[in-house]
């Protein structure tokens, strides 16, 4: 279900109108919330729930096994039975022979088509039924070894199997098209392997990590082990932002899950329901119609970019850019304003995710402002594991190029995204040997923009190698800009175009940065709260295009 | 004390007072919606009909057109009796906004240029345009038996937009059963009664002539209102409309094939309500011919979403199609209003009228009155273009049409 759908208000309505009706029983609460997620996620394709439940017993498991060394019958048999439900809820039965209908009132089973027919999905309950069964048999053995070695033989098998199941949904088409050009170039014919397309189920990237951060918080010990398997399972799959972020910690999220939420105020009700309504404006307003002046741009390119010629236009290419960076900009932080005031609704805090990127002045510091809940993840679990800047500066240099080239690759296996993972690596690499690594402003106002200018322009060169389907599409529109540096009529239009739909935005992010604050409304006059909330509805009432689209980050 | 009371409540007045002109200000001067103000009244005969005697004004960021209605609610500064004089030929015109010139002048709409080309060609011809907004086929075939016939129509001109099929299923006023035209309601009159009440006050009107919010908000409920409405007569109606057998013949039965799946329920409905109007045109010795509007797209990127059978064809009807024509105009030139409802631009309906006169003459429609009684025959002739003079018309030489794409 997508936030900016018809069908999503009226599913958030009722979920909070029984949510707010179950008082401060947290417990049911959390069933609700659990519900509410598999009907949220459902609605997409319910087959891929039983993904989420998977990786959520996995390191429900596991994470016993860490935190306490051991896991009673009770829990055993409790992760067996929510296992079974959900392969056979949301795997086995074909629910298309289920019929149901409001006028007339009726419901009708065809049960000779209820049972899916799908070899593949058997194939998966076969598999993981085994799975389930040797963790049984494997379970006395765990136990006779040392605490140390259980924790490590646990982490490990975490690790490994949710790694296992986002390589297999995420990298498989990647490995099997690399490994059939490869074949094809040796032998001249195309291999007769990979016939299989693994359809990616939406939001695996976003969730294994935050199942995967539990494990590892509760291997160095900083957290104690849940205990209740619908309180992780509810943590797990939290739909605000189950799909696209941000990547919560179980520091911070699930103790949430295990307290009665605190009361929301007036005021509370008033930045979640602002941050909701400026999530839509970027993403409906700003996203969407950058996407159309993006995609005028790219478009010609996106197929059989060889053949096409350099446009004399650097100029609208250039804007084109700048369109972009809006446009993913706009998007993904839409996304997390929508799902961090949803949850604020609910009463839950999410973690910042954005923090004016595009106002950063260096590398280190535009990865402490994008995508925050995903580079300090990166941070925590992978560049200081790797070390870190504790073994002197080559050392340093190779962890940061390794950690952001796997931040490309979480994005997908695709070139471009490793494209870009190398070029953010290298630009940190290049800043810290030049000496401008910190994050830190200087003195002067004029440097500051000078350098936020400068990279702002690096990183659009970054959204480039992000956006561009091939690498002559990345040399066309270079040799464009630079060596073909000239307007058109039609970049004024696409100038004025950004301006028209993304000033409110960059004005906006101006105060905010001015101000030094996010939440910047609370500390407007009244009137001018009420003059920018009518102009922000009513710029989603009629600026909004007439397709909707989805959020890119879903496909990561 | 009062006073203090008092103060969050006329901070909450002002508030409401000031939303409705900020709102108001931010349509006008950012982002304007069509006004396009709608009077209808009810008939004796069950469907909806223009207010009569009425002048009102469309204004769009593209337009200022005037509309004007004469005492039988017809747009035209004239009135019109059912009686024709002695060598009149008559058009009788079916059709919805698109019919009725939404969006362009009177003197621009394509049901007057083709009166005035006919008329330029020797034929004195009149058009009796009886198009409503809003209305589908299922509405114009009940106008056609109940005032059209009366005027006497040497030709039935249906204007067939591309929500017809919609409308039709919407108004509910026919469905096919066993294959069988089934009429099961006897009226369709959408918020008529309200609207032709409201219609007396003139602060209404204010709203509705001049007022943004006002547009904006009835735009918003009118379309939500009916994909609701579309919404349950589809889940209402799926079961019972099955393949369409016309009285006015057998349509072909439906054929999945790649290039032309099977027609679905409301592509059989439109074709059987089509059907209808030709069978009564003819049993009145008229002829008739549809008009197929092609649906905007972007630009002047048109699409046709005609039903036609398995073999491409009309299903016998005269179907005049401008879409081909449509497809060699440059973007530069629209046809279509961007700004407004997506109804045609000046240009568009001097294309459409060119199309419609040189089938009309080419296919001497006026000239070959049929016998009433000649029932279910076709009076079609179809000369040799390349002997029978194609007239003025048929050269494209009389319309100062737009260059075409290079």
């Amino acid at each position: 279900m997508l936030f900016n759908s018809y069908e999503f208000p009226i599913f958030f309505t009722i979920v909070f109108c029984l949510y707010r009706l179950l008082g401060d029983r947290y417990r049911l609460q959390n069933l609700l919330l659990l519900l509410a997620a598999a009907v949220f996620y459902g609605w997409w394709d319910l087959r891929f729930l039983y993904l989420i439940v998977l990786s959520t017993a996995l390191d429900y498991s596991t994470g016993l096994l860490i935190g306490r060394g051991s896991m009673p019958w009770k829990q055993r048999l409790a992760v067996t039975v929510w296992l079974a439900f959900a392969a056979v809820a949301f795997l086995a039965i074909h629910w298309g022979a289920v019929d149901f209908s409001l006028r007339p009132l009726r419901l009708s089973v065809d049960w000779l088509s209820l049972w899916t027919t799908d070899r593949a999905i058997w194939l998966a309950i076969g598999f993981s039924g085994i799975v389930v069964l040797l963790a049984h048999l494997a379970y006395p053995l765990m136990l006779r070894l040392d605490d140390a070695s259980r924790r490590r033989v646990a982490l490990t098998l975490a690790i490994v199997a949710n790694l296992g199941l986002l390589g297999f949904f995420k990298y498989f088409n990647f490995f099997a098209d690399t490994f059939s050009q490869l074949w094809q170039s040796v032998f001249g014919v195309p291999p007769d392997l990979f016939t299989v397309r693994i359809i990616l189920p939406v939001g695996i990237s976003f969730y294994t990590f935050q199942s995967m951060a539990y494990t590892i918080d509760l291997y160095r010990k900083k957290l104690e082990p849940s205990e209740n398997l619908l309180e992780y399972a509810a943590y797990v799959s939290f739909f605000p932002q189950l799909v696209a972020g941000p990547i919560e910690r179980p520091a911070h999220l699930l103790s949430q899950f295990q307290r009665p939420r605190p009361q929301i105020d007036s005021q509370g009700v008033s930045d979640a329901l602002w941050l909701i309504v400026w999530g839509l404006f970027k993403k409906m307003v700003v996203a969407d119609n950058m996407a159309v002046l993006a995609n005028d741009a790219f478009g010609p390119f996106d197929g059989l970019a060889s053949q096409a010629s350099v446009p004399s236009d650097g100029i609208r290419l250039l804007f084109a850019l700048y369109a972009f960076a809006l446009q993913i900009y706009g998007d993904f932080s839409g996304y997390t304003d929508i799902a961090r005031g949803t949850a604020k609704l609910l009463g839950f805090e999410l973690m910042l995710n954005f923090n004016l990127p595009y106002f950063a002045i260096s590398p280190s510091d535009f990865w402490r402002r994008w995508h925050i809940s995903l580079s300090t993840w990166l941070r925590d679990y992978l560049y200081i594991s790797l070390g870190g800047n504790r073994f002197g500066p080559l050392l340093t240099y190779r962890n940061l190029f390794l950690t952001m080239l796997l931040g490309g690759l979480w994005h997908g296996a695709a070139w471009p995204f490793i494209f870009w993972g190398v070029y953010h690596g290298t630009l940190l690499i290049v800043y810290r040997l030049v000496g401008l690594g910190g994050e830190e402003r200087h003195r002067s106002l004029w440097i500051n923009i000078l350098m936020g200018l400068v990279m702002f322009h690096l990183t659009c060169l970054g959204w480039l190698l992000f956006r561009a389907q091939n690498m002559t599409t990345v040399r066309i529109f270079l040799e464009s800009i630079f060596f073909h540096f000239h307007g058109s009529p039609e970049s004024w239009k696409v100038l004025g175009q950004i301006m028209f739909h993304g000033w409110f935005l960059i004005a906006f992010q101006l105060v905010q940065l001015a101000t030094g604050t996010l939440n910047v409304m609370p500390k407007f006059h009244w009137f001018l709260r009420l003059n920018i909330w009518i102009f922000v509805i009513m710029e989603l009432l009629r600026q909004t295009p007439q397709t909707s689209r989805e959020f890119i980050y879903f496909a990561f | 004390m009062i006073r203090r009371r008092r103060l969050p409540i006329l901070k909450l007045a002002f508030g409401i007072a000031y939303t409705l002109f900020a709102v108001e200000m931010y349509l006008w001067y950012i982002a304007p919606v069509p006004i396009m103000p709608r009077y209808v009244v009810e008939t004796s005969y069950g469907v909806r009909a223009n207010q009569p005697n009425n002048v009102y004004y469309q204004i769009t960021p593209e337009c200022y057109v005037r509309m004007e209605m004469n005492s039988k609610g017809i747009r035209s500064s004239r009135e019109i009796p059912y009686k024709k004089s002695p060598g009149v030929k008559r058009i009788v015109a079916l059709g919805d906004s698109f019919g009725i010139g939404y969006e362009v002048n009177q003197d621009e709409m394509f049901l007057s240029l083709i009166e005035q080309a006919l008329k330029q060609a020797g034929i004195q011809c009149e058009v009796v345009n009886l198009s409503v907004s809003g209305h589908g086929n299922a509405e114009e075939l009940i106008v056609l038996r109940e005032e059209g016939l009366k005027y006497d129509p040497d030709l039935v001109l249906v204007c067939w937009s591309p929500n017809d099929m919609e409308d039709n299923t919407r108004s509910s006023l026919f469905k096919l059963e066993n294959g069988e035209l089934v009429q099961i309601n006897s009226s369709y009159l959408p918020g008529t009664r309200i609207n032709q009440t409201l219609a007396s006050y003139r602060i209404y009107r204010w709203l509705c002539e001049r007022c943004q919010l006002y547009s904006f908000v009835r735009e918003w409920a009118g379309l939500k209102a009916k994909s609701l409405q579309l919404f349950l007569n589809r889940s209402t109606n799926k079961r019972v409309v099955e393949v369409a057998v016309n009285p006015a013949g057998p349509i072909p039965a439906p054929v999945k094939s790649a290039s032309r799946p099977s027609l679905n329920p409301e592509e059989q409905l439109a074709v059987a309500l089509l059907r209808e109007i030709e069978r009564e045109s003819l049993a009145h010795g008229a002829q008739m011919l549809v008009l197929d509007i092609p649906a905007c797209g972007i630009g002047n990127h048109a699409t046709d979403v005609f039903p036609t059978d398995p073999d491409g064809r009309d299903f016998g009807l005269r179907v005049t199609r401008p879409i081909e024509r449509f497809k060699t105009i440059p973007d530069d030139q629209p046809l279509y209003r961007k700004l407004g409802h997506a109804h045609l631009t000046p240009l568009g309906c001097r294309i459409v009228s060119e199309q419609l006169v040189q089938r009309i003459l080419r296919e001497r429609m006026l000239e070959s009155r049929m016998s009433p009684g000649a029932r279910g025959k076709r009076g079609f002739v179809h000369p040799d273009p390349q002997t029978e003079g194609l007239g003025l018309y048929a050269r494209g030489d009389v319309f100062e049409l737009a260059r075409p794409s290079q």
